[in-house]
């Protein structure tokens, strides 16, 4: 069978919050049910092309590195638009999502640029959005609570062309205002549930997963089910910490 | 009123104590800033030696201790926070308990803390060893940090004496910013690599975002950089050490070079860490003219810190804590834990409370793997032991052979069963789970309370 062919966009700038966690956790699932892959990292100045790749990784980082990248992006962004619209799986994180919008204001009105993978924007906050998030997100007619941890200044308001990943149940989300949280469309997914994500979420692990195998073969796959005892115990853990219960 | 003020924050630090509520370590501090915030100045103030402040991400704890255990060699009366209260009301705390014939102040102070604590205590010497990503989401990025200490040092009386260490880029850059400043730093070693650490930061040049090029790497970003794009390049430091051996897990030998002498350290602590703290300590004390055989003696009859490098008998079983609350700190613990021989129990304790920050996505950060072939069984423990276990499942480590108690007490009861009773344990811990660690053990009679300690 062929490789499924993951890309990590700037994994040394964009690495904050233990971002590799996640995939970690695509190799991992791939390689249980007996899929091979391969993980590429591409920095600053190469270049990435649409054709090789099946799934694409972008991390958060600080505001400083995040300029930096912002930069080397625009070179990239026809060719990640090209891979978008060809059906290959994105999940971009925290920084991420930010730069996957049509650009960011910072606080001195600074504009900088996004790669227009989702229809959304975002201008600086005055104050950190931090703490545990519960979401009730929905792929594919398909609901599931998502765990995870938010920091950021952004506030993201989406367009008319992205979908959010889901409604936040406990935390702030995309802008503290409008209850939503992450952007969607086709298959780029942003969020700012950040770093390891994906360990306490393998639903939305496998979502991508299986997205980034039916473009690599043409088919949609039936991915077995794998042991998430552990996962449970963390997620149940994790939720309590928003205040929730289960 | 000053007087009154004094006397009424200390009798609460004892009530504090005689009912059991902690060490009182920062209550009455806290209490004094509230009657009278000038205090802190005017305390400080009545040292006439001066005062050194030490701040770091990693290794403010056992710097100060150095730098104290030295002054206690070379005569000088001195007071400290020993225990780690590193805010305003740890520090207002240690000043109250100061003795009248104390001249000297030595304090660690928080990071965030420090320019405010800087602007009150007025220190003579200010000593900044390292930033690494810390509790993010109570500290911010370190670029945050970086703006406040350099806002800070603009406003420094030339008077103060600034020690930087040079291997830290983002650091090293500061010093451009005051005159009357010396560096420090590890010399060409055998345990430095040429490869740039996954959780490194400050890659980039502060002057012009130039990518750094090491020729050498010590812990994360640290080493001997340059700036590919301008002139930018580590300085040169006064302090250098050099000719360093590590000793297994009972510490280290090596030289610290200056223009002027080279002077042998022999020091019971491990790892690469404490060589960077040691020198700091040397760099310090040379300031303040204490003789090299003092150094050489303060450092030669160092004992650990409060959970760094700390070894505790416990019923037989031998425990070694590992303070391990970031990922700097992490993987130069790991990095320790490697130069010992043989197979290693270990145990990881992973909480989630204030003081560890809440977000535990650090952890993945950490490069667990490269002890997985040496591990002869894994324990992990904590509020948060199913987000540890996940990160060490996802690696790749078998889940049959993680052994999860998420209290510490049965923890502790499964560590003869897998070590024997007279084995040998490894446990890294966060702050508050190292906390929850020592409450177990002096209920079983094991350790001491901490702030029992001078
Ligand atoms: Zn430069």
């Amino acid at each position: 069978m062929s490789d499924i062919r993951i890309c990590h966009l700037y994994p040394r700038e964009m690495n904050i919050y233990g971002d590799r966690g996640n995939i970690s956790v695509f190799r991992k699932r791939l390689e249980w049910r007996g899929y091979s892959s391969s993980t590429t990292m591409l920095g600053l100045g190469d270049q990435f092309n649409p054709k090789e790749f099946d799934l694409c990784y972008l991390g958060g980082g600080q505001d400083r590195d995040q300029n930096i990248v912002a930069h080397d992006l625009t070179e990239k962004s026809s060719a990640l638009l090209s891979a978008a619209k060809d059906g290959v799986a994105f999940l971009w994180v925290c920084g991420g999502i930010q730069l996957a919008g049509t650009g960011y204001t910072d606080s001195r009105g600074q504009r900088l640029p996004g790669v227009g993978l989702l229809d959304l924007d975002t201008t600086a906050g005055d104050e950190r959005l931090i703490g545990d998030l519960t979401l009730e997100a929905e792929l594919e007619q398909e609901k599931c609570r998502i765990v995870g941890y938010e920091n950021h200044a952004g506030l993201t308001s989406l367009g008319p062309d992205a979908d959010p990943l889901g409604s936040v149940l406990k935390g702030h989300g995309n802008n503290g205002s409008d209850g939503k949280e992450g952007a969607v469309q086709r298959r780029v997914i942003g969020t700012y549930l950040h770093g390891p994500l994906l360990p306490k979420n393998s639903w939305l692990a496998d979502k991508l997963l299986s997205w980034a195998i039916e473009h690599r073969t043409g088919e949609k796959p039936a991915l077995r089910p794998l042991d998430n005892s552990l996962e449970d115990s963390a997620r149940q853990i994790a939720t309590s910490r928003t205040g929730m219960k289960r | 009123m000053r007087h009154i003020a004094r006397f009424l924050a200390k009798t609460a630090g004892q009530l504090s104590r005689v009912l059991g509520r902690g060490g009182g370590t920062s209550i009455p501090g806290t209490l004094l800033m509230k009657l009278r915030p000038r205090t802190l100045q005017e305390m400080a103030r009545e040292l006439d030696q001066g005062i050194v402040v030490i701040s770091a991400t990693n290794g403010k704890t056992t710097t100060t201790r150095m730098i104290s255990n030295i002054a206690q060699k070379s005569g000088f009366s001195y007071v400290t926070n020993a225990s780690g209260a590193n805010l305003t009301g740890g520090i207002a705390s240690a000043l109250l308990e100061k003795n009248p014939e104390d001249s000297f102040g030595i304090f660690e102070i928080d990071e965030a803390a420090l320019p405010d604590l800087v602007n009150q205590l007025e220190p003579t010497i200010i000593i900044l060893m390292n930033l690494f990503r810390d509790q993010l989401d109570r500290y911010g990025e370190l670029e945050t940090t970086l703006l406040k200490w350099a806002e800070m040092i603009r406003t420094l009386p030339a008077t103060t004496k600034l020690l930087i260490n040079a291997d830290d880029p983002a650091l090293a850059y500061l010093g451009a910013l005051h005159t009357n400043v010396e560096f420090f730093g590890v010399g060409e070693t055998q345990y430095g690599s040429s490869e740039i650490p996954h959780a490194a930061d400050s890659l980039y040049c502060q002057k012009c975002d130039g990518a750094l090029l090491f020729s050498q790497t010590t812990i994360g970003q640290m080493g001997h950089w340059k700036c590919q794009k301008c002139d930018l390049e580590r300085p040169e430091p006064s302090y250098t050490a050099t000719a360093i051996t590590l000793k297994e897990l009972k510490g280290a030998e090596f030289k610290v070079t200056t223009a002027l002498s080279t002077t042998d350290i022999h020091l019971p602590l491990a790892g690469l860490h404490n060589i960077y703290n040691a020198l700091a300590a040397c760099a310090v004390c040379a300031t303040v003219n204490i003789s090299s055989s003092h150094i050489q003696e303060g450092l030669g009859s160092m004992r650990a810190a409060f959970g760094r490098n700390e070894v505790i008998d416990y019923q037989g079983l031998e425990l070694l804590l590992l303070l391990a609350k970031n990922p700097a700190g992490a993987n130069q613990n790991l990095k320790t834990v490697l130069l010992s021989q043989g197979k290693i129990h270990l145990a990881v304790l992973l909480n989630d409370r204030t003081a560890d920050g809440q977000d535990v996505s650090w952890i993945w950060d950490v490069d667990y793997e490269m002890i997985f072939d040496r591990i002869a069984s894994l324990s992990i423990g904590g509020d948060r032991a199913y987000d540890m276990a996940l990160r060490f499942y996802y690696s790749g480590f078998p889940l049959d052979q993680i052994h999860i108690a998420t209290k510490v007490k049965d923890l502790l009861s499964h560590l003869p069963t897998v070590a024997g009773s007279n084995g040998k344990v490894i446990i890294m811990p966060t702050y508050t789970a190292m906390l929850d660690l020592r409450s177990e053990l002096s209920k079983a009679g094991t350790t001491h309370s901490f702030w029992e300690e001078k």
